[in-house]
This record gives structure tokens, C-alpha cells and sequence, in this order.
């Protein structure tokens, strides 16, 4: 596995197993009924602070192994491939910015859809934008990972 | 009906004196992970780059890259 694949690997990783985890955690405590603005706030920010840690962490030791690579600059097919991921993280992003718009505009219908209990307005549209921000990460690391495995 | 684009690269790397991946990728600035990718016919490259790799072999670009339509 290339330097490039195993750092997107590593990222998606993150991304999944930590964000998974924030998800997880917020389910919980809504179960328990405990899910308030602070709660929320100690979910969130372990969750960046992880996020952040492991992140520098993973990718010091990949760049480590991989040294040879590593600072290899980015050529032709890196960027068919990053533009190809970006255009369907693109086409998810619009997706939530369409999504958000409309639990904007008609509350009582986007109730039925997405609503987080105990939470006010405000983050309930954080979270929407965060999942669909994920979302779009998450499919971009694997078109990427998909592109460099089976070509392109 | 799809189209591929084959190449013999491999076999005029080594009518190169063994010319390794690494010095073709560095002749034609690209990484190494491209050149593999170019040799199995998982990318077929940017029009400057296969005239590039052909001028390293000093070959035409149709002794290099073949097209071939696939029923």
C-alpha cells in the first residue's frame, strides 16, 4: 500500500471510528434522556480534540514508514483522482446545504425527519451540517481509496 | 463495447539497461505509484506524459501505447 493510500486510510479510520463514537455517544445519552447543550459540548469537543490528536499522530507515523513518499509532490493521477473524490463529495455537500435549507424553512415537516430532542434549534442544524460534512468525507477517502486500489 | 489502453513499458524499461520504475517516474515527473499504475493498465496518462515516456525510449508513441477496442 502507497504512502497516499495509507494516509487516506488512516484519516478515514479517524473519521469513523471517532465521529462513529460522538454518534454513539449522543444516542446514548438521548436514550437516557440526558442529552442537553452541555453534554453535547463535552461529546463535541473530545471528539475534535481526538480528532486533531490522532490525526497528527497517525500521519507522523505513516510519513514515518513511508518515508521514501512521503514528500513525493502530488502529480497528474493524484490530482484525477482528488477531483474525481471532490465532485462527489461536491454533489453531497449541496445535498445537505438543500437539506438544511429546507429543515430551515419548513420546521414542522423536518421534524418528522430529523429532530434531536433536548437540543435547541440551532444545534439540531449543527448536527445536520456535521453529518452531511461526514458524510461527504467519508466518500471521498473511499473513492479516493477505491481509485488508487482498482484505477483509474 | 470499452476501450483500453495497453502499453509495453515494463518490456522497454528492461531493454533499457533494467531501467528501474523509480528513474522513469523521476525522467518523467511523476511518482513511482503512477508508473506501476501506467504498467498494468490501471491509468493511462495525460498525452505529455506518454510522449514524455516515449521520448525516454526514444520510440514513437504507437510502439509504446496501444489502443484497443474491446468487444
Amino acid at each position: 500500500m502507497s504512502y497516499k493510500e495509507s494516509s487516506i486510510l488512516a484519516s478515514l479510520l479517524i473519521t469513523l471510528g471517532i465521529w462513529g463514537n460522538y454518534t454513539w455517544g449522543v444516542i446514548n445519552l438521548y436514550q437516557q434522556e440526558l442529552l442537553s447543550t452541555e453534554t453535547m459540548y463535552g461529546l463535541l469537543f473530545s471528539a475534535v480534540i481526538y480528532t486533531v490528536v490522532l490525526e497528527i499522530l497517525l500521519q507522523t507515523i505513516v510519513a514515518i514508514i513511508k518515508h521514501k513518499e512521503a514528500n513525493d509532490k502530488s502529480d497528474e493521477r493524484d490530482k484525477i483522482i482528488s477531483t474525481r473524490a471532490n465532485s462527489y463529495a461536491y454533489k453531497i455537500l449541496i445535498l445537505g446545504s438543500f437539506s438544511v435549507t429546507f429543515y430551515i424553512l419548513f420546521p414542522v415537516i423536518a421534524q418528522f425527519t430529523f429532530s434531536m430532542p433536548g437540543l435547541a434549534k440551532e444545534y439540531e442544524i449543527m448536527h445536520l451540517i456535521i453529518a452531511f460534512a461526514l458524510f461527504a468525507e467519508i466518500i471521498c477517502s473511499l473513492v479516493k481509496l477505491i481509485s488508487y486500489r482498482r484505477g483509474y | 463495447m470499452a476501450n483500453v489502453i495497453t502499453n509495453n513499458i515494463r518490456k522497454l524499461r528492461f531493454d533499457h539497461n533494467e531501467m528501474t520504475q523509480q528513474k522513469l517516474a523521476d525522467v518523467v515527473s511523476v511518482s513511482r505509484q503512477t508508473i506501476v499504475a501506467i504498467e498494468k493498465g490501471k491509468y493511462s496518462p495525460s498525452l505529455e506524459v506518454a510522449f514524455k515516456i516515449s521520448n525516454v525510449f526514444e520510440q514513437p508513441i504507437n510502439q509504446v501505447f496501444f489502443y484497443l477496442e474491446e468487444t
